[in-house]
């Protein structure tokens, strides 16, 4: 639990599951997060439930610009 | 009675047809008609200023009826613009893309059509995933929009402003759907049950999920992709189904609830409303659900609104957009309902070679 870092596919993406205050950013980037007891939505992949916000954050990073265009 | 409009699968489409379908998708999005789509689509699933997320076309009941309405109104406004192109009478027609028989590499039916630079151009490529040749490759005759309306929230784009596409590439879609898994949607006899959402027939881990969606009551929750399919007991399960699935088979721009910004949206969803109407051919005396009245709901569990507001999604509730409205673009909106759009044959078209003899656009549901 707390914040953390990781990398996927070129971005970085930082996470931070603290119970009371789940935030997720991608190159800086915040983004927007529904969901509880381990289903969680965001719009950015608004056609499937994560089991993990690790899960959701790679999925979204896959479909993020990359920031050399 | 006029006759009916016959949607037809794109694969029987003529290279006239499919050139014309593009001018008018391409002229759609000259004139904005095109982004209003994409944008209300956006609001159907999107935070209004006021902190609600009706959700008013996904994750609920309403869900089929209301992209129903949708791509009804797109094929209406693609039958305009084909018509100011041609000056003739459109007779142009949503195609359907029938994701079931055209599921793995060896049973590629029809792949070098709907794919095809001369139609919806192909899969990206690159470590962007870009779509780099065909009518909707990047470049300044189609940019993505990411606009929601007035009352709405801004919805800050993760996407790059060109198409992207990557086919079978996300572990949770890397396959499209099978006749099996939509006979076993098919066989449900319910259209939809409390709480109404998302969760529907999806059972907690660790406990399984039946077979095959034996005896889940909601048809709706299982078509639209959220419960876990299981082809056997002890099978690994597929976590997103059927219609979703289909989304994240494809990728890129599909993905994110700005996804008609990829022109294959309506093809897809062409198909789902053919699907819902041969679910409801099955027996047309199959009601929808929630009835009138029928009360909130809340479910804390993954929802991007517990609360879950029903306003919209009974029988008889207009569906936003389509609830009397002054819109900028469209003017006076129509009254729509659920009720309204039950029976595809009464308004005004039908699927070749799909629709049975036996229903008549009389027919109540």
């Amino acid at each position: 639990m707390g914040e953390r870092a990781l990398t996927h596919e070129g971005h970085s993406i930082v996470i931070n599951d603290d119970p009371s205050e789940v935030t997720v950013s991608i190159d800086g980037e915040p983004l927007r997060i529904f969901g509880a007891a381990g289903r969680y939505w965001t719009p950015h992949q608004a056609y499937q439930m994560f089991d993990s916000i690790d899960d959701l954050a790679r999925a979204v990073a896959a479909i993020t610009r990359k920031p050399d265009r | 009675m006029a006759a009916l409009r016959k949607r037809i699968n794109q694969a029987d489409m003529s290279s006239d047809q499919r050139d014309r379908y593009v001018k008018a998708v391409l002229q759609m999005k000259k004139t904005g008609v095109y982004d209003w789509y994409v944008q209300t689509h956006i609001d159907s699933m999107w935070m209004q200023t006021d902190g609600t997320m009706n959700m008013w076309a996904h994750h609920r009941p309403a869900f089929l009826p209301w992209h129903r309405q949708f791509i009804l109104d797109f094929e209406n406004d693609l039958r305009t613009a084909d018509t100011a192109l041609t000056g003739k009478q459109s007779d142009l027609t949503l195609p359907y893309w029938d994701w079931i028989n055209y599921r793995s590499k060896k049973k590629f039916l029809w792949w070098g059509r709907i794919w095809g630079d001369n139609f919806m151009g192909p899969n990206g490529s690159g470590s962007n995933r870009e779509v780099t040749s065909g009518p909707f490759q990047g470049g300044p005759g189609w940019v993505l929009s990411y606009n929601s309306g007035p009352g709405f929230t801004p919805f800050t784009p993760a996407g790059p402003p060109y198409l992207t596409r990557q086919f079978g590439q996300d572990p949770n879609g890397d396959s499209l759907p099978t006749q099996e898994q939509w006979d076993a949607a098919r066989a449900l006899t319910v259209y939809d049950t409390a709480p109404w959402d998302q969760n529907v027939g999806v059972n907690p881990a660790p406990s399984p999920n039946p077979v095959r969606f034996a005896g889940i009551n909601s048809f709706r929750n299982v078509f639209e992709g959220w419960v876990p399919y299981y082809d056997t007991a002890t099978a690994l399960p597929l976590d997103i189904n059927l219609h979703n699935r289909v989304h994240v088979w494809v990728g890129g721009a599909l993905g994110p609830m700005s996804s008609p910004n990829d022109p294959v949206f309506f093809l897809h969803h062409c198909n789902v409303d053919r699907l819902w109407a041969q679910w409801w051919s099955d027996d047309p005396s199959r009601p929808y659900l929630p009835k009138d009245g029928e009360p909130n709901a809340t479910d804390p569990v993954g929802d991007p609104d517990p609360l879950i507001n029903l306003q919209g999604h009974h029988l008889h509730d207009p569906m936003p957009p389509w609830d009397g409205r002054n819109d900028p673009l469209k003017g006076t909106m129509p009254t729509i309902t659920p009720a309204d759009v039950l029976n595809h044959l009464a308004l005004g078209y039908g699927y070749d070679p799909d629709d049975r003899v036996a229903l008549s656009a009389s027919a109540t549901p």
